[in-house]
């Protein structure tokens, strides 16, 4: 097929034509569609842990969530640990990255403690508390209101004394974690011969068996898998320990033991997110009240200004006119 | 209208884009780990589809034809969904970020999905109507959403199934693919073409 210069000619006019129809579509359809700001930045501060401890580098987790957003790497976070890394590849739909930390603090929960007798009560701890968890008076002992405190270590540093240690937090009775899940009250700890743990075989007798109509055996592959949300999903909060589904089990799997583990991790995450909400609040409570405060210094300032101005200017004038 | 109702069964699920003439295998592995970005997803590639082969059938009838200049057929198509896609990117990220940074390089890739521009050109190619060619772009969109929603569903479940070391991850998703792509030869011969 030969084609004609007039052919290519009328091609070429026809596809700018569609490239500029086009051109000018979109131009229209970016201003209409134009996106103030960037709506990201709050779910991922709503993962991040509220310490505002500034170990990634940024002056609190608002900032570093907004440069997450623009592309900064996740795993800066050492005071969320692992766990919120995951949270955020998972929200973004990215890989999980490796903490980027040191190993020894990571996954300990400190608070801070002021070692009362030796506070000379200078109150720079106080200022450098970014979330207000510090209550004392200048020359009045200082101290910590441990529920309150994120475990940021700002406050180590400025104290001149060097009165103030990081130190594990309290566990009250929610945060028990068992240390060896198998000893909950079962069959296997009745003295009854323990039976070795075969793979799952799918023959679904535990969810058959299960008071609540849980399905045992989804909920297991989602805790072996780590996904403690989907176990969630699948009812493990709703799970009663009755270890019926252990009792069934011809793998001798020990559900019950995994399931009340996971229950207590599970309550563990629902803590932590109330604590860094609670973070966040009173951290931007600290910026909204240091704000106003130097507001109302500037205008104090200001208005001295203008009260010296007038009493020189009156002094000006009663020189003139004595003169 | 039993026609039109034909069209969109064969496109969707005899002649299904993804799984019997493997077109779009891009997005199918790719944006298919979890299920509401696959859903996301099927929306933006269906939007796409549909008015891509609006604008195709257009194209076609009001500029190559008269115009005599059907060699720019593929190019011309290609500046159509570039358009068409361009606008999609802008609406998701206006409507979801969440799905917008979810869906990352695909959403633009849909620009060379294979499916999009292999329902443009069979359009021309079988000399539809305007009326055939939207029924067959939003048959051959649902064929690729329900393959790749589907998919997603068993991919999720997968990522917490017990499998042997050597066969996690991408083997396992395409031995599924594998599986998922017999099924629907079941379906062959229901209708012609």
């Amino acid at each position: 097929m030969t084609v004609s210069m007039m052919s290519i000619g009328l091609g070429v006019l026809g596809l700018s034509a569609i490239g500029l129809i086009g051109g000018a579509l979109l131009h229209q359809a970016s201003k209409a569609c134009r996106v103030n700001g960037n709506p990201l930045v709050d779910s991922i501060d709503a993962l991040l842990p509220q310490t505002q401890c500034g170990q990634c580098g940024h002056p609190g987790c608002l900032p570093y969530a907004e440069a997450i957003a623009d592309g900064e790497a996740i795993n800066r976070c050492p005071p969320g640990g692992q766990a919120t890394v995951d949270r955020i590849a998972n929200l973004l739909g990215t890989d999980s990255l490796v903490l980027d930390a040191d190993e020894n603090i990571v996954d300990q929960d400190l608070v801070a403690l002021i070692i009362e007798e030796e506070c000379i009560g200078c109150t720079k701890c106080i200022q450098a508390c970014p979330v207000d968890a510090i209550v004392g008076a200048n020359k009045l002992m200082h101290t910590v209101i441990i529920d309150d405190c994120t475990g940021c270590d700002l406050c180590v540093d400025p104290c001149p004394v060097d009165c103030i240690d990081m130190v594990p937090r309290p566990k009250a009775p929610d945060f028990w974690m068992p240390q060896h899940p198998d000893l909950i009250s079962s069959d296997r700890s009745r003295g009854v011969e323990l039976q070795p743990e075969s793979p799952c075989i799918r023959c679904g007798a535990c969810a058959t068996v299960c008071p609540v109509r849980l399905q045992p055996q989804l909920m297991l592959f989602a805790l072996k898998g780590g996904a403690l949300d989907h176990a969630v999903h699948e009812g493990l909060t709703d799970c009663v320990d009755c270890a019926a589904c252990n009792a069934v089990c011809p793998s001798h799997i020990p559900l019950a033991e995994w399931f009340r583990l996971g229950q207590f991790q599970a309550k563990q995450v629902l803590i932590e997110r109330k604590l860094s909400s609670e973070a966040r609040e009173r951290f931007e409570n600290r910026n909204l009240r240091l704000k106003r405060i130097a507001a109302e210094q500037d205008l104090k300032r200001a208005a001295r200004k203008t009260k010296s101005g007038e009493a020189l200017e009156k002094a000006r004038k009663a020189r003139e006119a004595a003169s | 209208m039993t026609d039109l109702l034909l069209l969109i069964v064969s496109a969707a699920l005899v002649n299904n884009f993804v799984l019997v003439q493997f077109l779009g295998l891009c997005p199918f592995m790719g944006v298919s780990s979890r299920i509401d970005s696959a859903l996301g997803m099927s929306i933006a590639t269906t939007f796409v589809l549909t008015l891509s082969s609006v604008a195709a059938y257009l194209l076609q009838s009001l500029l190559l034809i008269p115009l005599d200049v059907m060699w720019l057929r593929t190019l011309a198509f290609i500046v159509a969904i570039a358009v068409a896609v361009q606008f999609t990117e802008l609406a998701v990220k206006k409507a979801s970020p969440l799905l917008h940074s979810v869906l990352g390089i695909y959403l633009p890739l849909i620009t060379t999905n294979c499916a999009v521009l292999g329902v443009a050109l069979l359009n021309t190619n079988r000399a539809h109507t305007l009326a055939e060619s939207v029924f067959y772009g939003i048959g051959a969109a649902s064929g690729f959403s329900l393959v790749l929603i589907l998919f997603a569903g068993v991919r999720e479940r997968l990522q917490l199934a017990d499998i042997p070391e050597p066969f996690r991850g991408a083997s396992v998703a395409l031995i599924t693919a594998g599986f998922m792509a017999l099924a629907f030869m079941g379906f062959s011969g229901m209708t012609r073409s």
